[in-house]
Order: structure tokens, then sequence, then C-alpha cells
């Protein structure tokens, strides 16, 4: 098989072991450290994954003979490739536990099937959705609380953050939400 | 494996991201993730044909000809799994973008409040007072992951499918569902 064709099923087979070695990681580590980032746990084990991905990208170069021997337009391709795709699969992981439309749909399950605007405002309102955010913030160690206020403790999630609100004004998203963002000089 | 594959995936790349950026700025589309995601599956083999008709009609020894080699076996279809694993990682964060995450904006009112910082009421008092951050039925009716009828919302099949994945995948983490 044409060494391409074998990077290609390694990428592939790559994204499962990330999930096999995540849930594992998340099985037991999520019981001893509770209140800890589960979002970090997933991106610590996409990150750790480039060492064994690598290396196997290495071996099948090795393989290959002498005269296909070291590329580095291979190993860059298993990088990009890799943690693009592994990027991705944190996001999907993600939504399972911030997403704001399968809590509104959970909540709808729970209460049988069926709920008023209000009930729903209720169990799941703007208090409790930012206090979830605020809780997370603090578990990734992005801000802190000191004496009841919260500070910046690491600029990257903001400096993320500033990034994607301004594309979204870039691709003429200019709701209540970013003219309110932009009337206080924030993006 | 030849560098072209790396430059000529991110090309393919940009053939879509700029279609995308063209029509989002002219109208928003209903369906806009399904339309990202036919987009950016479609734009870049379209873009491939025409640069390899184009490529062709200036000859071998034209400037597109020369700089996209002929691909060996596995190559192009190593180019495109490139351009469509960018493309996931756009498409994923694009909804942050869109509807504007409030983490992102939670981030942004402690960072217009430092060095002091902000206390979680006059988070919450902003984003009451400016209306951010309302419950998103609409989008789920549009979506029809809900339906509204004399004021009771209850999931539709889609909407109860959807939860079902996300319920599964964290019970298989061995996880309690998410707070959203």
């Amino acid at each position: 098989m044409n060494i391409v064709y074998k990077i290609i099923m390694l990428l592939a087979l790559s994204q499962v072991f990330l999930v096999f070695a995540h849930v594992a990681v998340e099985r037991i580590i999520s019981k001893k450290k509770k209140g800890s980032s589960s979002m970090i746990r997933a991106m610590k084990c996409s990150l750790f994954g480039n060492i064994p991905v690598l290396l196997a990208a290495l071996l099948l170069m090795a393989r290959e003979g002498p005269g296909m021997g070291f590329s580095a337009v291979t190993l860059i391709y298993v990088f990009l490739v890799y943690n693009a795709l592994a990027y991705s699969y944190c996001h999907v992981f993600n939504m399972g536990d911030t997403a704001r439309r399968i809590r509104i749909l959970h909540e709808l399950d729970r209460a049988g099937g069926c709920l008023e605007r209000d009930e729903l405002d209720k169990r799941y309102g703007i208090r409790n959705m930012l206090d979830a955010r605020l809780e997370r913030l603090v578990s990734m160690r992005q801000i802190t609380e000191h004496g009841g206020r919260f500070v910046i403790s690491s600029s990257l999630l903001y400096r993320a953050g500033l990034i994607v609100l301004r594309w979204g004004f870039f691709l003429n998203y200019k709701g209540p939400l970013r003219r309110s963002l932009k009337d206080a000089g924030l993006l | 494996m030849q560098w072209s594959i790396l430059y000529y995936g991110f090309l393919l790349f940009a053939a879509g991201l700029a279609t995308h950026v063209i029509l989002w700025r002219i109208r928003h589309p209903k369906r806009q993730i399904m339309t990202l995601f036919v987009l950016f599956f479609f734009v870049p083999m379209l873009f491939h044909v025409l640069f390899r008709i184009v490529g062709g009609l200036y000859g071998a020894s034209g400037l597109l000809a020369k700089s996209i080699p002929p691909f060996a076996g596995g190559e192009l279809p190593a180019a495109f799994i490139l351009c469509y694993a960018l493309s996931l990682t756009y498409i994923f964060t694009y909804p942050a973008a869109q509807a504007g995450c409030p983490t992102f904006v939670v981030l942004m009112l402690i960072k217009a409040a430092m060095p002091r910082g902000a206390s979680k009421d006059e988070i919450y008092t902003y984003c009451r007072e400016k209306g951010l951050f309302g419950l998103e039925v609409q989008d789920l009716v549009d979506e029809d992951l809900i339906t509204e009828k004399n004021g009771q919302l209850a999931p539709t099949q889609k909407g109860k499918n959807l939860l079902g994945i996300f319920s599964f995948m964290r019970k298989v983490f061995g996880l309690p569902p998410g707070r959203g």
C-alpha cells in the first residue's frame, strides 16, 4: 500500500483511539478530581495524542525504506490533520456540556416532554446560564474569584473570544449583542 | 508526500471560506450549519475542476499548471482530507461567531471591568438590561427541534434524537447531563 494511504489510515485510526483514550481518562480522573474541567481533560487528551500519532507516522516512513526516508511534509500534514480533527472532536464533546439547546431539550425531557415558556425560563434562565459559565471559567483557570469579584487570570480564551466575536461582526452579525459590546467599546 | 499537498489543501479550504464570506456578507441563509457543510464540501471540488480546466487551457507550461504539479497516488485525496479537516474546525467554531458565545461575552465584560473585576450581579444585570442571551426557543423552533403550541413547548422527534445522542455520549464518559 502507498505511504499516503497508510498515513490516511493512521489519521482515521487516531481519532478512534483518541475517543477510547478520552473515555478511559474521563472515567478514571473525573471520579478522583471532582470539580475539575472535563473540557481541559478533553484538550489534554487531544494534545498528548500528538505524540503517538507522530511517532507512528515516523515508524511508517522508516518502514518504507531508505529511499522514502524522513519527510517533514508528511509530519506537518499529520500534525495539521490530526489536530484539526481532534479540535472538532473536542467541540462535539463540549457541546454535550455547554450547548444551551441541549440543556433546553434536557429540561423539556425532564419535565415529561412538555413545558410552558415561563416555566422553562425559571428552570434555565439567564442566571443559571451565567452561573454555569462562571464556574467553568474558574475551573479552566481563565478567571479567578476574589471577594465576590471575578478577574481575568489568563488572557488566552479572552483573546480567542475577541477574534471569534470580531469575525462574527465581519460576517454581518450586528444584532443587539454585538451592538452593545461595540457601544461599550469591548469589540 | 510533496509540499503541494499542503498548499493545495489550504487553497481548497480558502476557496470554500471565500465563498462563505461573500455569501454571508450579502445575506445570511436560514439553515446556516447545513449550508456551511454543503458549501465547504462542494466548493473545493468545483474549484479543483475549474483549476484543472483553466490550467489545461494555458498549457503545461502555464503558471497554474506549474504551481500544482500532478499528484501521485493518494496525494489528491490527501489534499482534500486536509481541506475538509480545516473546514470542520471552521464549522465547529462558527456558531460562537454567529450567536455570540456567552462565555466569550462574560470574559469581555470581566476584562472591561479590570483591574477591579466584575461581580456576578453586575454581569447578570448587564446581560438582563441589554437583553442578551434570551432563551433560544425560536431558534430551536426554526430548526425543528421543538414545537410551540398554545404556549406549550415540546421536543420534536429530531430534538429527541439529538438529545438521545448527547445523553448517550455523556453516559459513556460517566458524566452527568450538561449544564448548558
